[in-house]
């Protein structure tokens, strides 16, 4: 079975992602945006622009509703903007013409003047009491603080302390394919073919922005090329859906690598200050700590993020007492947001160099030290909550023992080689209040196959085939008997976003709970038809079968039962998983990892390479395997690229990377063999059976990969990605240079 | 200026302005979605083809710069590729894919340009396709499915 449906297809290039393929007279939209990172809209004068020849439309903020905002839980941020700009690259305005060359023309022509706004260039300035206010509400976006225990008695209790601080790197999602799409009007509404991984919600959005009935908004939100979270965020379907409305023409869209790099949201630097402290045998007694976040101009996100990071903070580990507190700040700092991770990935890397730290301090092997504080199965979750037990924890312990050890690198003089493990776990869905229900169908279509229909997203991932594999666990069905269809607002029942690992969660769980009552009708349907009692009857490949005269053929064909009874279709709803705490927001289903990193140092240059990475995902029995396993490598990848290469600097609200230049994304010549070892086992009783891949992966890696680095050096990172003159730096002061 | 040249085997007469690149003459005028852009400075491979037989970046090319050449697009190579995408496919090396048709037409210079028997060592391999970004695999199959097809 393929990893990925289309595969022959991408490869050839026949295979259509959502921008490509426009209609006849399809007009070229172009953006004008901000050069300055905060600033007043003293003047915008679009009318020289609107009136010159082959423009069809020229947008602002003011063909926007003047109430219309975007964002999760904060709404923040227009689609254009509105009297103030807040980051370099903000769109101003938007053209639509016939060709490039007339949209370039066209904003060559907007007239508009800046007035400059004081930077807040970092979040600790944000939080200033005289730093200049992004937003009326002050630069504190939103924070999190929560306690158990007494952690300053307990830090009285402890044999060894120790205190770490990583800031974490602005890295950004920076898929192949560039943000962007088509829209197609009609006289009475819009097609938008946009990646997007919520088409209900994208749908809803750009109605009440239109002033639109839902019904005449048709979103297409997948296939994908590539998103990690990216285009999960609201990126730039309002301008392209207002400037095909207000053309009434087919506008396309899309951005260049240089606007992304400055308008696409990235993952939020944190800051992440830890204190922990362990007793005279290693058990965990107290975690403070304190964590900032740079969550640049508008929320996003930000503030489900800054939630998950902090629920994840103490990673898989029982300590006795806890005292957490995390700030989110707004900045000029481009806009942080969903990016594969989701914040857990900042506060699990910091954790679990510390708790490295700690182990060596207390003269106790990492893995051994682990292994004492592992939480228990049926503990409560990190922030006290109810979860589904994780008696796994000590099974991915196990896995992560039983490696078999690194062949020896030779020692050398030039090298320095490190090992390093993590052992992670990260709530999965959404927190108390998200989502978290789901809705699907499963269809007998008029051609004769069963369907399962979903608003879920395609996006590399393998969604699809994992639905078909899950299709054929289920039902005796052939190859040829199931469809998958996926990633619009067509699919008549809303599956919330695919996102947070949730994807292959939600479709096994839909297609159960529809299994039986979608059979009943399927043999109802039958038995009338053949005119013989239903137990007489069995489904298999192609249709029914008589149970008495057992056959080649089906005594009747899916095509034929679908043309005599018509569509066959149930509806299915599923509840959440989650449960609400109160005042925090917290996960129930959690997945755990375990991570194992090897890196070589070059004393010369300080220049790190990962020389090899284990990853042992516990998330049950893989459905697709394949897909599976490039869902960890990628993430493994992504994970070395957070560590060592990848870096957005902004200086002065001034993006300083915008493009792969300057920007460095790993090659196959910085990625060693990732290996994978799935960790197949859940408790028989676990309700339910799998865990999602999407995440896990790189929350484990980035940690041991940061964790090797600190073995090989003897001194932990305290800035990602780790940067050669920091590496040079610590073997000076170690007097080890060569 | 016109230029002529061949794509995909078939003759091509094309107006082009002196600054236009080959992407955009080749997926807007030739329809040829398989050369995708994606950093437009030579970095990624997405917007890989073959000029005469040899793997370039049609995102650094001039559009008059193809008068007179023969053009393969990933959309061209028929059974030049059949093998290699068989190796990908059981390795599930490819995701998302819109890295995928740059670094098919990538494999097919490297492996078409290896002698007869002719080992690929890795590091060669590594070398070649440092230029086609990845973001979703993380290289790891890929590697493996070319490694073992051209052993
Ligand atoms: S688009 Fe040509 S190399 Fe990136
Ligand atoms: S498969 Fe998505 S970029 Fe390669």
């Amino acid at each position: 079975m393929n990893a990925v449906t289309g595969l022959e297809e991408k490869l050839r290039g026949t295979f259509r992602y959502l921008a490509e393929g426009q209609p006849e007279g399809t007009l070229h939209g172009a953006l004008l945006t901000s050069p300055l990172a905060h600033a007043t809209i003293r003047r915008l004068d679009v009318s020289a622009a609107r009136s010159l020849n082959g423009v069809h439309a020229v947008v602002t903020a003011a063909d926007v509703p003047s109430d219309f905002l975007m964002g999760t839980a904060i709404l923040d941020r227009p689609p254009l903007a509105r009297a103030k700009v807040r980051f370099q690259g903000e769109p101003i305005a938007a053209v639509a013409a016939e060709t490039k060359a007339i949209a370039d023309a066209a904003l060559a022509l907007i007239a508009f003047e800046l007035e400059p706004l004081p930077i807040v260039s970092a979040p600790r300035d944000a939080l200033d009491e005289g730093a200049a206010k992004l937003h009326d509400s002050g630069n504190l976006c939103s924070d999190f603080i929560y306690s158990r225990g007494d952690a300053r008695a307990d830090f009285e209790d402890c044999a060894h302390v120790i205190d770490h601080t990583l800031t974490t790197p602005r890295q950004v999602p920076a898929a192949m394919e560039l943000e962007g799409g088509i829209c197609i009007p009609s006289p009475t509404g819009i097609e938008l073919r946009a990646a997007t991984h919520s088409p209900f919600y994208t749908r809803s959005l750009i109605a009440s922005m239109l002033g639109l009935p839902d019904k005449e908004v048709r979103v297409i939100g997948s296939p994908i090329g590539g998103s990690y979270g990216g285009k999960e965020e609201i990126h730039i379907q309002p301008v392209l859906a207002l400037l095909a409305w207000t053309a009434r023409r087919p506008v396309r869209l899309v951005l260049e690598r240089s606007q992304s790099m400055a308008f696409a949201t990235t993952r939020h630097p944190f800051e992440i200050a830890l204190k922990i402290g362990c007793d005279r045998a290693g058990r965990l007694l107290a975690l403070t700590a304190d964590v900032l976040v740079d969550n640049g101009a508008y929320a996003s996100f930000g503030p489900e993020v800054l939630d998950t990071g902090m629920e994840c903070i103490q990673s898989a580990y029982a300590f006795k007492s806890v005292s957490l507190r995390g700030r989110l700040a707004y900045t000029n700092n481009g806009v942080g947001g969903a990016f594969r991770g989701f914040g857990a990935l900042q506060t699990l890397t910091a954790i679990e160099l510390a708790v490295d730290i700690l182990a060596r301090k207390a003269s106790i092997d990492p893995l051994a030290f682990r292994r004492i504080n592992l939480a228990g199965a049926n503990d409560p979750g990190p922030l006290g909550q109810a979860i589904i037990p994780q008696p796994e924890l000590s099974k991915v312990a196990d896995a992560l023992s039983a490696l078999p050890v690194w062949r020896d690198e030779t020692p050398s003089q030039r090298y320095l080689s490190g090992t390093g493990y993590a052992l992670v776990r990260k709530g999965e869905g959404f927190a108390g209040g998200g989502p978290n229900g789901a809705s699907g169908v499963l269809a007998l279509t008029l051609d004769g196959q069963v369907t399962f229909q979903s608003s879920l997203v395609e996006m590399g991932q393998g969604l699809e085939s994992t639905v078909r594999n899950i299709l054929l666990a289920s039902f005796d069905l052939g190859d040829a008997d199931i469809c998958c269809a996926t990633g619009s607002s067509d699919a008549g029942a809303d599956s919330g976003p695919t996102s947070a690992s949730r994807g292959t969660q939600i479709a096994l769980r839909l297609i159960r709970a529809g299994k039986m009552p979608f059979l009943e009708k399927l043999y109802v349907g039958a038995a009338e038809i053949l005119q013989v009692p239903m137990d007489a009857l069995r489904l298999g490949p192609g249709g029914f079968y008589q149970r008495m005269a057992p056959q080649n053929k089906p005594d009747l064909s899916l095509s034929d039962l679908a043309a005599s009874a018509g569509e066959i279709v149930t509806r299915i709803d599923i509840p959440g998983i989650e449960t609400t705490q109160a005042g925090v927001k917290v996960h129930t289903l959690f997945t755990a990892c375990a991570a194992r990193a090897g890196v070589r140092i070059d004393r010369w240059t300080g220049q790190v390479v990962c020389t090899g990475l284990d990853l042992l995902p516990a998330c049950g029995p893989p459905i697709s395997p394949l897909a599976f396993h490039g869902q960890m490598t990628g993430a493994g990848a992504q994970a070395l690229g957070f560590c060592l290469t990848e870096h957005q600097p902004y200086e002065e609200g001034t993006v300083m990377a915008r493009n792969f230049d300057s920007y460095f994304i790993p090659t196959i010549a910085d990625v060693p063999d990732i290996n994978v070892h799935p960790v197949t086992w859940l408790a028989p009783d676990d309700p339910v059976g799998i865990r999602g891949a999407g995440e896990i992966g790189l929350n484990a890696a980035a940690p041991a990969i940061a964790n090797a680095v600190a073995s090989a050096l003897d001194a932990a990172p305290t800035h990602l990605p780790v940067r050669p003159e920091w590496v040079l730096g610590v073997l000076a002061r170690q007097g080890r240079t060569p | 200026m016109r230029i002529s040249f061949t794509l995909n085997g078939e003759p091509q007469n094309r107006q082009v302005n002196p600054f236009d690149k080959a992407t955009s003459i080749l997926a807007e005028q030739c329809g040829q979605e398989s050369v995708k852009t994606s950093c437009a400075i030579g970095r990624c491979g997405a917007c890989t083809i073959l000029v005469d037989g040899k793997s370039a970046n049609a995102c650094l090319l001039i559009a008059a710069k193809m008068d007179g050449t023969d053009v393969v697009t990933a959309e061209g190579l028929g059974a030049r590729a059949d093998a290699i995408i068989d190796r990908l496919r059981q390795n599930g090396a490819i995701q998302c894919g819109y890295c995928a048709p740059g670094l098919l037409i990538s494999l097919v210079a490297l492996l078409e340009r290896a002698p007869d028997g002719d080992k690929l060592e890795r590091q060669e391999l590594e070398t070649v396709l440092a230029g086609n970004l990845c973001r979703c695999s993380g290289y790891t199959a890929l590697r493996k499915a070319i490694l073992a097809l051209s052993s």
